[in-house]
């Protein structure tokens, strides 16, 4: 059971279509409604940051038995600190998308809280891969 | 506190049509999306002034059961719409955020934190 989305920089109106397809798909393959919420949130957050903050992005979803694992890869500016970027209330966010309601500094936080394992490969002007894994029995 | 008592006591206007009356037992109030994402509880009332589409794909993720717009702010038809789709119902209040939430508590809805 595998998809893939295409992320676009910028589109907030088309911003969360992924995770809402997901939790779609999710719900009727009828996993319990705790593991749905944090692949909701974890995928919403991963996909939010492609559109606020990089240029264009691929979303990868997957489920294995027991396993759902999810990698967001984006052409971007990348993030140079990366434990800063973890740290509640960090943001860069420009005060266009502050206006929307995003840029708390809370969005990697919430992932790290919702996922069994996160791995966060970044490189300066080029871009950022995201990949984390939720377990379910 | 059910949808028609918020309807009352906060002269809310329904903008999403027919609803189901169901009683709403817990509440949040954030206009930051992440903070809604991380810690509002599930079939809860979202007491916000974000009126754009994005808070409804928010809402939707979270279960959310009920967007109530404070300071009257208005949404455009395409949030309605897709507010509609996915089965949230959206009222507008005149009241600001902190009368809304007063009144809410008041009446028995409280705020789990998740
Ligand atoms: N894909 C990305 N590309 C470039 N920078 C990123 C990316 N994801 C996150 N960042 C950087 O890390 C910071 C923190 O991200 P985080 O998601 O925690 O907060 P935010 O997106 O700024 O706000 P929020 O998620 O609360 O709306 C961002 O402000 C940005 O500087
Ligand atoms: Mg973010």
């Amino acid at each position: 059971m595998d998809r893939k989305y295409i992320i676009e920089g910028g589109n907030f109106s088309e911003a969360g279509f992924a995770s809402s397809d997901v939790k779609k798909l999710l719900k009727k393959l009828g996993l319990p409604t705790n593991i749905i919420k944090k692949v909701a949130i974890a995928m919403y957050e991963a996909e939010i940051n492609v559109v606020a903050h990089a240029y264009r992005g691929e979303m990868e979803f997957k489920i294995v038995p027991g396993q759902i694992r999810v990698t967001v890869q984006d052409e971007g500016p990348g993030i140079p600190d990366v434990e800063l970027a973890f740290t509640e209330g960090f943001s860069t966010a420009s005060s266009k998308v502050r206006e929307m309601g995003f840029g708390a500094g809370m969005g990697l936080p919430n992932i790290k809280r919702n996922t069994d394992e996160i791995s966060l490969h970044t490189e300066v002007e080029k871009g950022t891969k995201l990949s984390f894994i939720i377990n379910f029995t | 506190m059910k949808i028609s008592e918020m309807i009352e006591k906060l002269n809310l206007k329904i903008l999403t049509g027919d609803f189901e009356d169901c009683d709403v037992k817990f509440g949040y109030v954030s206009d930051m999306l992440s903070d809604v994402m991380g810690h509002a509880p599930s079939e809860s009332a979202l007491i916000t002034i974000l009126a754009h589409e994005n808070v409804i794909a928010v809402a939707m993720l979270r279960d959310i059961s009920i967007i109530i717009l404070a300071n009257n702010r208005m949404p455009d038809k395409k949030t309605i719409e897709k507010s509609c789709d996915e089965n949230i119902i959206i009222g507008v209040t005149q009241l600001s955020a902190f009368e809304t939430a007063g009144i809410l508590y008041n009446n028995g809805v409280s705020g789990k934190y998740e």
